[in-house]
């Protein structure tokens, strides 16, 4: 593929765009730059993913700066999760580099469409949470591996104490996260924050910071190997690591004005046409595709 | 663990993300700047600089070598924040805490050890 001023500015736009609706919809850039760099730009699935994991390292980075110093990341919690996801991505990310890029297509598909099942249901009238700034986690059975945090709400006006438990679920989750990470070329936060949240007993602000300290950590590792194998587009990773972030940064100050329910109907119907042509992709039947190596 | 050195901690690690992100982000600008004043340059820096020839290559102020260095200093900044996690546990003899940064930090060395092995 030729690389041209032009096609640095599309992708600055992709991945502005990516980051703008992540942050609006609480998801990493990765899950809507792998698609625009594979369907959108023709690159190979696992140069897609490798350059995608630079730009989710980078809007992690960036979250996390924040989160870190509001302490909506519990620092210990998120320690004592990356063994695993950082095990977890590392094999992973060895394995990518030998599958045919027409499986890992498929599976890509896979994680959009249960993506885009999370989005419908969150935004369904039913399962939207009562008019509470975050939700109060449930109490716990005591255990020995109880984790004890707190952070100031803004919006509460007060102290939020939890106890986290539950850990060999976030470990689990940690092992899962990490895979898609490591395969796919996304966060995992998909994975992490619910099981966070609904399973451990974490604030949903909270699973969240951690989530994105932990994808850091997790995107590295897959990352470096991904570079070794030469699965890295540096002309490419760096402005979409510049305008993800832009995007999120803007998507962030947005969240609080858009309809979020929304926001994500016309996501979760975007999400299943891409995974529809992914599919098509992997397959070899998809008519109106470029035709790109698979690797 | 009072509160002043749980500040410690929060604000050390911070730091190392903002400081890691800066640092990176000038990189890969400079090599993307480079790449403006030099447009044929831009084939070269498409595929990364292998790890042997990326002193010589930054050396020779090439802009792949500056993109490339970018992207090493973000895969780097989990690594020293990491460390600053664990100096601060281990300072405070919080074993568990500090066994797991450490756990954590050999198995992203064995990943590179992986991944660069010849």
């Amino acid at each position: 593929m030729t690389i041209d001023l032009w096609i640095i500015a599309a992708l600055g736009g992709c991945g502005f765009a990516a980051g703008l609706i992540g942050a609006l919809l609480g998801l990493g850039g990765g899950i809507f730059l792998v698609p625009a760099l594979t369907l959108g730009l023709g690159l190979p699935f696992g140069v897609a993913a490798g350059t995608s994991l630079v730009a989710v390292a980078a809007t992690s980075a960036a979250g996390s700066s924040t989160y870190v110093r509001t302490r909506l990341t519990n620092i210990r919690l998120g320690v004592l999760l990356g063994p695993a996801t950082v095990a977890a991505a590392s094999g992973a990310a060895l394995v990518a580099q030998a599958i045919d890029g027409r499986i890992l297509r498929a599976l890509f598909a896979g994680l959009l469409i249960y993506t885009a099942a999370s989005m419908l249901r969150a935004g369904q009238p039913a399962a939207q949470p009562a008019a509470r700034p975050d939700t109060r986690p449930a109490e716990l059975p005591a255990g020995a591996w109880q984790l004890a945090g707190s952070y100031e709400d803004a919006q509460l006006g007060e102290t939020v104490r939890y106890t986290a438990g539950r850990l060999p679920l976030g470990l689990a989750a940690s092992l899962l996260g990490g895979t898609l990470s490591g395969l796919l070329g996304v966060g995992g936060g998909i994975v992490q924050v619910p099981v966070m949240h609904l399973l451990m007993g974490v604030p949903l602000k909270v699973a969240t910071g951690t989530s994105s300290f932990l994808i850091g950590i997790t995107a590295a590792a897959s990352a470096l190997i991904y570079y070794a194998h030469d699965r890295i587009n540096p002309v490419l990773a760096a402005p979409a690591a510049l305008a993800v972030l832009g995007g999120a940064r803007l998507g962030a100050t947005l969240v609080q004005r858009l309809p979020s329910g929304t926001l994500k109907r016309i996501f979760a119907v975007v999400a299943l046409l891409v995974a529809l042509q992914m599919l098509l992709q992997a397959v070899d039947a998809c008519p109106w595709c470029a035709s790109v190596p698979h690797g | 663990m009072d509160d002043r050195d749980e500040h410690l901690l929060y604000e050390g690690v911070r730091r190392t993300l903002v400081g890691g992100l800066v640092l990176s982000f000038g990189l890969m600008g400079l090599g993307l700047g480079g790449l403006l004043l030099q447009p044929g340059a831009v084939a070269d820096a498409a595929r990364v600089v292998p790890l042997a020839r990326l002193p010589g290559a930054l050396l020779g102020l090439r802009p792949a070598a500056l993109l490339d260095l970018g992207v090493l200093v973000l895969m780097g900044i989990p690594v020293v924040h990491l460390g600053v996690a664990l100096r601060g546990f281990a300072r405070r003899g919080e074993v568990r805490y500090a066994g797991a940064a450490l756990l954590v930090l050999g198995l992203l060395a064995a990943s590179a050890g992986l991944a660069f092995w010849p």
